[in-house]
């Protein structure tokens, strides 16, 4: 393993250094946040790479492959998502005219929380990029015209590669590996080692249809690889090290050994 | 913060306070997957004064340390053996130590302190940490396991590494999601008068990895459990002793044992 | 990203461990049912001091700690009902060690976003809460999810970051074992702890929405506004009344 050695920066450098680690911190949190408020255009704009050849390469992975460039991240994390509140708003509106929902906003009877707890983060000796690594133990609730909500306790391991982009940190790709969704109110032991099409839908239903499908994480075996994958020191980035389409998430063993 | 410390060791403290926090992110997500070899082996202190503490009592120094969390009891602790038994040749290819386990031990609300001295940094953490599995107890089904703890945590500084050595687990509450509530689980334990099997901090002295220390315990959360101070945050401090440690009588780290090279020696620059 | 001197950069590393250490000592003390210390502990004592919560706002110092007493108020009387139901089990304690008992209140914070201003005199964070706590009820024992928000005004007195402001709000405060903003199971009453009846929280002293706790058809509610890097406190908003 390569190792940090403080002894390669002056004091003030390595201040500089860890300053920023402190602010990608925070700017991981702030698209978290953004996430769970909705504010999923605006997250792409304000945290998301900027530069064209950067968006170009660009990528958000789920468990079942990747969105691959800027717009495909568009289509899948604020397109599908938009699609999703109208036609529940629509099922309000519907079901019940003399409630007065017609002008509501977009997200009535929602609420979510994506969360980045335990992070790991190591900037790369260049200074250019920074590899990241939270845990989003999160939530994520649907309320229903009947009075009812579908509310589940969402669990999935965030990776996030940041680049900078002239003085700005921005985050360039991002892996959502998705490992529980339990359902409020239900006993998730009930359910059978391999999940039925109906309940094995409701945990694909972030998922979408990727660019690049390919399967990026099983979540039947666990976390098989993150010693490999989770964030270590390093010098500088290295395509198929990184977090991007063509990077090292999702290989296989066999694939690995070189 | 004692701001009598020079621009010099201010930086060193800073960094300290950033390295435990890597140590802590990386045992986390080391420990979600039971590889032991590669936290203990690596990252913890090679002294007879390492401990690691849990709910059934205190492990002693780094050989049995680490013969608790990486040796085959640690396997059968973790459940791993079970798998083979279960689906055979499903298992194949799959890395076992991995498979199924979900304890992932989340780190919220830190609380980091590093001495005046520069040679000790503490660290005390809240996990409302996950448990679940794709495969419960039966390999059938599955389980939302739950569990919520405390952490405290000491520090040394040698041979120009941080290194981990005092590590005590405060198992609080359980449970599965998300059919039952908690703590009228526990009232009905309670009410019957046995509590029956802890879910998280076995009481039975038979259980937990063989160790020298059985005596000193932190217990679970039931409905007659005194308040337990066992891991308080820790508050600035000159230098690591009997008041600012949480392994009280284990604080002597002049016996220090050759460490892993590869991550405590000298830089390996490719 | 903003750019200071090392030696500026240096102070706000940390001031940021200091805030960071603070917030965690209250989830500390919750874990340890010392509500009843946060105000001595880690508010300033200024007049303009307030604490936002879902019902208002408890403004001024006599208000604000008055909610913590409160909580410790709530703390020993519970601890007394349980005694009542368990007397054999509890008999011998003394007063200290009897407190908290019945109760445990796991309330961490996380995912910070921290913003210092740049006159070093104020600071400005906001922590998600991903927490469970147990309430001692007229029926019990009930154990509670609860997702929420701290958000917070740091000011610098001395050499010692205190809390100013601070919105403590609950987005999802629901009955483990149940669907979000569904009706929870009713456990019956019991009468060891018939005195919980007679305890209450202090009213906000200014009524105000501050958050709904989540119900099927609320309007999409966002968490309060990330910090954002400001010069001075007249230049950004304020987390209080």
């Amino acid at each position: 393993m390569y190792t940090e050695n403080k002894k390669n920066y002056t004091d003030d450098e390595y201040i500089v250094r860890m300053w920023e680690k402190e602010y990608i911190q925070d700017m991981a949190a702030r698209f978290m946040l953004a996430w769970s408020n909705g504010e999923r255009r605006e997250a792409l704009e304000k945290y998301w790479v900027q530069k064209t050849h950067n968006r170009r390469d660009a990528s958000f992975g789920v468990n079942n492959g990747f969105y691959v460039g800027y717009d495909e991240v568009v289509r899948h994390f604020v397109a599908d998502y938009e699609a999703e509140r109208k036609a529940d708003l629509k099922a309000f509106q519907d079901a019940r005219p003399e409630k007065g929902y017609t002008g509501a906003d977009l997200g009535l009877g929602k609420t979510t929380l994506h969360d980045c707890t335990t992070p790991l983060l190591y900037i790369a000796d260049d200074g250019q990029t920074a590899r990241y690594l939270c845990y989003d133990v999160g939530m994520d609730s649907t309320g229903k015209p009947d009075g009812t909500s579908k509310s589940y306790f969402e669990i999935a391991l965030c990776f996030m590669e940041f680049i900078k982009e002239g003085e700005d940190w921005k985050i360039w790709h991002l892996i959502w590996q998705h490992d529980f969704s339990i359902e409020a109110g239900k006993a998730y032991e009930e359910l059978p080692r391999i999940l039925s099409p109906e309940d094995n839908a409701v945990f694909t239903r972030h998922h979408g249809d990727p660019t690049k499908p390919f399967d990026v994480y099983d979540d039947l075996y666990g976390w098989e690889y993150i010693y490999w994958d989770m964030p270590a020191p390093y010098k500088t980035y290295e395509e198929e090290e990184g977090y991007g389409p063509r990077g090292k998430v999702g290989k296989k063993y066999y694939d690995r050994i070189v | 913060m004692n701001t009598n410390l020079s621009r010099e060791q201010r930086i060193f403290n800073v960094a300290a306070g950033q390295m435990v926090e890597e140590l802590k992110g990386r045992h986390a997500y080391l420990h979600g997957v039971n590889f032991g070899r590669e936290e203990y082996g690596v990252f913890w202190l090679r002294s007879t004064d390492t401990t690691w503490g849990h709910g059934w009592g205190r492990l002693i120094g780094y050989d049995e340390m680490f013969k608790a969390h990486c040796g085959p009891a640690a396997d059968e602790m973790f459940g791993s053996a079970r798998f083979t038994g279960w689906f055979g040749h499903e298992m194949d290819g799959h890395d076992r130590r991995s498979t199924n386990w979900g304890a992932s031990h989340v780190l919220a609300s830190p609380v980091i302190e590093v001495a005046d001295d520069g040679k000790t940094a503490r660290s005390w953490y809240l996990t409302p940490g996950t448990m679940m599995n794709r495969f419960g107890r039966d390999g059938q089904h599955r389980s939302g396991g739950w569990l919520w703890e405390r952490y405290g945590s000491d520090f040394v500084y040698h041979d120009g590494k941080w290194w981990w050595a005092h590590e005590q687990v405060c198992p609080d509450i359980a449970g599965s999601m998300d059919k039952e509530n908690w703590a009228r689980t526990m009232y009905e334990r309670c009410k019957k008068g046995n509590l029956g099997p802890a879910v998280s901090a076995p009481k039975n002295e038979d259980h937990g990895p063989p160790r020298t220390d059985k005596a000193t315990r932190h217990h679970e959360w039931s409905m007659w459990q005194p308040v337990q101070h066992t891991v308080d945050p820790p508050v600035p401090y000159a230098h690591m002793d009997e008041e600012n440690t949480y392994s009280p009588g284990y604080n002597k780290f002049d016996v220090i044992l050759p460490q892993n090279r590869q991550y405590g020696g000298d830089v390996i620059d490719d | 990203m903003k750019r200071l001197h090392p030696d500026a950069l240096l102070e706000r590393l940390e001031w940021r461990r200091d805030i960071r250490n603070l917030m965690g000592r209250i989830s500390a003390d919750y874990s340890v049912r010392e509500e009843g210390a946060i105000y001595d502990r880690y508010w300033s004592h200024r007049e303009d001091v307030c604490l936002g919560v879902n019902e208002g706002w408890y403004a001024g110092p006599e208000a604000v700690s008055g909610y913590y007493k409160a909580l410790d108020e709530e703390i020993v009387l519970a601890a007394q009902c349980v005694k009542k139901d368990f007397p054999d089990k509890l008999e011998g304690l003394s007063e200290a060690e009897l407190k908290g008992v019945g109760a445990m209140s796991y309330i961490p914070v996380d995912s910070h976003i921290i913003e210092i201003a740049d006159d070093g005199r104020t600071a400005k964070a906001l922590f998600n809460i991903r927490g469970s706590y147990n309430r001692i009820t007229t029926s019990g024992p009930i154990a509670y999810w609860l997702f929420g928000w701290a958000a917070v005004d740091f000011v610098l007195e001395g050499k010692d970051w205190k809390i100013w402001h601070m919105q403590w709000l609950r987005n999802v405060d629901v009955q483990c074992g149940t669907s979000f903003g569904e009706t929870p199971e009713k456990f019956p009453e019991t009468e060891a702890y018939a005195d919980m009846a007679s305890f209450a929280m202090p009213e906000p002293t200014v009524k105000a929405t501050l958050m709904e706790n989540y119900y099927t058809d609320r309007p999409f509610t966002k968490s309060p506004k990330a910090p954002e890097p400001y010069e001075t406190f007249a230049d950004t908003f304020s987390y209080g009344l």
